[in-house]
């Protein structure tokens, strides 16, 4: 019996799109985090906080933070490129600019996240960088005692985070073949996930007790936003055309019901919010629990949105 | 809409894991609120100084119970589509004690090890690990059990069908039997209490 498979169907013609593995998700949850930290951090430059301790800790005002962002961000790029298909030509991307190509827009502010992150370390700088190169501590002392540059550094760590953070999300929204992507709220719903999570390991690592009451009370803000966002997200899908609908069912009874709203919603948002809203009353101990579910489930956003995506389409004609 | 809702499709399978999530989560809730996240808290009502275990999941069986004869009363609820757990007798009597024992040796029973833990002890912790690995082993061993597993096979049962009594009677006795079961586990508690503490006797 022949087999006749029109061109449309035909795997050659329109082979199936669901190419990205775990690189991009977990690129783009450390990129998120990476953004968030520059934004807690950059604040705690800008309005001139300091340790005063002589090494790095992960408060705010020290360097800790930085360094981790510094190599998460370095993981996320690695991840990156390993999904890329043509690696040796990956230096093509920093010989262009392409304003109309968020990838493009992506390599550059990946570009500018690295000074700022050296900065921000520079500030503050850890006792292996002191003790190894006893030369630079007189520079890098005046850098740190000199509160206009601490407060540039911090504003340009909150603007590159911001973009850092939006740009995670654009690179989806961006694809338009995707009608799940299809959503410019994507951008605001990664930046506040980055943050959500950046602020709940924060508050976990920090060495100061008012600190970390104060970063629990900014993640219970941020996981507040963050779940509008998500219901936004929802509701623009459901009230667009028949194709973003099919893509919100996904999640409203669909194959991702479960997942989205048990592992990215229930544990990820609403029951770390709810255990750190008695944290900061001091209802209920402060445990590592809820931020350990806060970034697990920003991961699984992540896991969730560009796994998900990939399976939405629009209806073939 | 009549229930069971999962039965009459009201959602389908992803939709019922969020709903179990919704109900799971609200039993931890209350559990937590119950005090029922400290071992110390458990073990009292082995000891028979504190009986607020019995008082609580004997409370949480009467109400569910009610609730299902008035649902199936007013014809919200078919009965004859709610799952029954089929009766093993044999298999009942030695996980029963493996569990009691587990409890006393542990503090917690697996949902209140939960609990704890999602309140930051670490015994809570660990026993999850414990229960965690011991879910594992059953699992990889299942051959081994599966004869245990059929022992004393009895089918479904319920009281009404055994005894021959009507659901609503039944039901009446229960309440009964809570009742009186609350009077005398406070006057259980208070004696044991006063047993352990003389000067509470006192008083």
């Amino acid at each position: 019996m022949s087999e006749l498979i029109s061109t449309a169907q035909s795997p050659w013609v329109d082979p199936h799109l669901h190419v990205w593995g775990w690189e991009i998700p977990v690129y783009l949850f450390l990129g998120g985090w990476t953004a968030g930290i520059m934004v807690l951090c950059g604040w705690a430059l800008w309005k001139g906080q300091r340790d005063e301790r002589p090494h790095a800790t992960f408060s705010l005002a020290s360097s800790g933070l930085f360094i981790l962002a510094f190599a998460a961000i370095s993981l996320g790029m690695l991840a990156l490129f390993l999904d890329l298909e043509h690696k040796l030509f990956v230096w093509r991307l920093y010989v262009t600019f392409e304003p109309a190509s968020p990838m493009s827009w992506g390599a550059w502010i990946l570009i500018l996240v690295y000074p700022v992150l050296l900065m921000g370390i520079l500030l503050d700088p850890p006792l292996t960088l002191t003790n190894r190169v006893p030369q630079l501590v007189p520079l890098l002392k005046k850098l740190a005692d000199n509160l206009t540059l601490r407060r540039i550094t911090g504003l340009l760590a909150i603007g590159t985070g911001v973009a850092l953070g939006i740009y995670t999300g654009i690179l989806l929204s961006a694809l338009g073949a995707r009608p799940l992507w299809s959503s410019a709220i994507l951008g605001p719903l990664f930046l506040f996930s980055g943050l959500s999570a950046a602020a709940a390991f924060a508050h976990w690592a920090s060495p100061d007790q008012p600190e970390r009451e104060y970063l629990a009370k900014i993640d219970n803000q941020f996981l507040a936003s963050e779940l509008a966002i998500v219901l936004l997200f929802l509701i623009g899908l459901t009230t667009s055309t028949e194709a973003h609908l099919q893509a919100a069912q996904l999640f409203l009874g669909g194959a991702y019901t479960a997942v989205f709203w048990v592992g990215v919603v229930g544990l990820g948002i609403v029951l770390p919010l709810i255990i750190q809203s008695l944290a900061v009353t001091h209802r209920v101990p402060h445990t590592p629990l809820a931020p350990v579910l806060v970034i697990l489930g920003g991961l699984a956003l992540r896991f969730v949105i560009v796994s998900a995506g990939q399976i939405s389409h629009w209806s073939r004609l | 809409m009549n229930a069971p809702l999962y039965k009459f499709g009201a959602f389908g399978d992803e939709t019922s894991l969020v709903v179990a999530f919704v109900i799971g989560i609200g039993f931890g809730w209350f559990l937590e609120r119950a005090g029922f996240g400290n071992a110390r808290k458990l073990m009292a009502q082995f000891y028979l100084t504190d009986m607020a275990v019995f008082k609580v999941m004997f409370t949480a069986v009467v109400t569910a119970m009610l609730g299902v004869t008035y649902l199936a009363w007013a014809g919200w609820l078919d009965l004859s589509l709610v799952y029954y757990v089929p009766t093993f007798w044999v298999t009942a009597i030695v996980g029963g004690l493996l569990m009691g024992v587990g409890f006393v040796i542990g503090g917690y029973c697996p949902g209140t090890s939960v609990v704890s833990m999602a309140t930051g002890r670490l015994d809570g912790l660990v026993y999850v690990g414990g229960f965690t690995a011991g879910t594992l082993g059953f699992a990889l061993g299942y051959p081994a059990f599966r004869d245990l597993l059929a022992m004393g096979d009895l089918g479904v049962l319920t009281l009404p069908e055994v005894t021959g009594v009507s659901w609503g009677i039944v039901a009446f006795a229960v309440v009964l039997m809570a009742v009186g079961g609350f009077a005398g586990a406070t006057w259980v508690e208070r004696w044991m209490t006063a047993k352990a503490d003389p000067a509470a006797r006192a008083d």
